[in-house]
């Protein structure tokens, strides 16, 4: 079952639970519950655009009106700028971007991306690349 | 008049003796350009592999994070996992284009993954008589019409728990003895098949023979150093989990 959760900007849509217990999860599908969707909006605080995947971080307001640091894993390098002509200046701080995503199965405040919709409404899909 | 003659006739014999090469240079088959794979990265080469004892207890002990047994990263135990080299035929299971570079005494592939290379040597050499065992091994080839067959020997084979091997990335496990046959062809314009076969009598019971197909890419190879892992603050990239 998808569930695609829309909310307001700067609120994670779908509160998970924080416990901030991360299991190790590089390629594993496991790590990630790929039937479900959720969607995060909030502002770029750091762009690591390396490999073997791409990351993000961004500051997100939580339901409970609290602060929270998310985490969103890309694609490598490669996929991304081959398919979306990505790069290390596709975000910068303070960008205010919002991503749908598959999250952890261990409830951490981390996503696998599939969507990014950019402050100007453009979205791109980031997940065509083989695994 | 005479040395027109000579001239003639020189000129007539440097062509009888330039038209066999030629010939020969013609019907080489151009197999340069970058491929990528056309198969599921989680696929096996044949649907049952004929595992020795051997082959079945190291196989039981694979936690590989594709396919069926996909094992958490804290506990799997695939060299890709750890951005290690996946020998041959595994690298070919990686979702990253490779190029093939064809020069008269040599081929070399260069596989995207951690600019990693192998050298495949044409010049009718044998294999070395005290062997260096690496992730990629040793190759040598020779055309037979319009393919390419290389046999390598020398890759690096299974270890330990922690020091898999495997031929693909399901943990179907290779040994030190692994001969390795492929028989790469154009099979049309953008497509190349290789026929692999593996001859390892220590971890399978008999060779066995599965098609890999790749397609040809439309970009050039880019860098891609996957031990930038090291670099990453991502909670699910921590190498060693």
């Amino acid at each position: 079952m998808i569930t695609k959760l829309r909310c307001k900007t700067f609120w994670v849509c779908l509160i998970l639970a924080t416990s901030h217990t991360q299991l190790g999860a590089h390629h594993a599908n496991s790590a990630y519950d790929r039937s479900v969707d959720i969607t995060v909006s909030g502002t770029v605080t750091k762009w690591q655009f390396i490999n073997p995947h791409a990351g993000l971080w961004l500051a997100v307001t939580n339901g409970n009106g609290e602060p929270q640091e998310w985490s969103v894993e890309f694609q490598g390098t490669l996929d991304l700028y081959r398919h979306y002509k990505f790069n290390k200046d596709t975000f910068s701080s303070g960008d205010e971007i919002t991503l749908i995503g598959h999250p952890a199965r261990n409830g951490g405040p981390t996503l696998s991306a599939r969507i990014v919709i950019f402050s100007d409404g453009r979205e791109v899909n980031v997940r065509n690349a083989p695994d | 008049m005479r040395d027109s003659f000579l001239t003639r006739i020189s000129t007539v014999g440097a062509i009888i003796l330039i038209l066999p090469s030629l010939a020969s240079a013609q019907s080489l088959p151009d197999l340069s350009g970058v491929w990528q794979r056309d198969f599921p990265g989680n696929s096996s080469l044949v649907p049952e592999l004929p595992l020795s004892a051997w082959g079945q207890e190291r196989f039981d002990l694979a936690k590989p994070i594709h396919g069926p047994r996909t094992t958490a990263a804290t506990e799997a135990n695939a060299s890709e996992l750890m951005c290690l080299p996946m020998g041959l035929p595994g690298t070919y299971y990686r979702p990253r284009p490779f190029e093939i570079v064809q020069l008269p005494d040599r081929i070399v592939m260069v596989f995207e993954v951690n600019n990693f290379w192998r050298m495949i040597y044409m010049d009718g050499r044998e294999f070395p008589e005290v062997p260096l065992h690496t992730w990629n091994g040793y190759s040598i080839g020779h055309y037979e019409d319009d393919t390419l067959v290389i046999e390598t020997r020398h890759i690096i084979g299974w270890e330990s728990e922690t020091q898999q091997r495997w031929i693909d990335r399901l943990g179907h496990p290779f040994s030190d003895e692994l001969r390795l046959i492929e028989r790469i062809r154009k099979t049309d314009e953008g497509t190349l098949e290789n026929e692999v076969t593996i001859d390892d009598p220590i971890a399978y019971t008999k060779p066995f023979t599965g098609i890999l197909r790749f397609r040809e890419m439309d970009y050039e190879l880019a860098e891609f150093i996957c031990q930038e892992l090291m670099l990453s603050d991502l909670p699910e990239m921590r190498p060693g989990q």
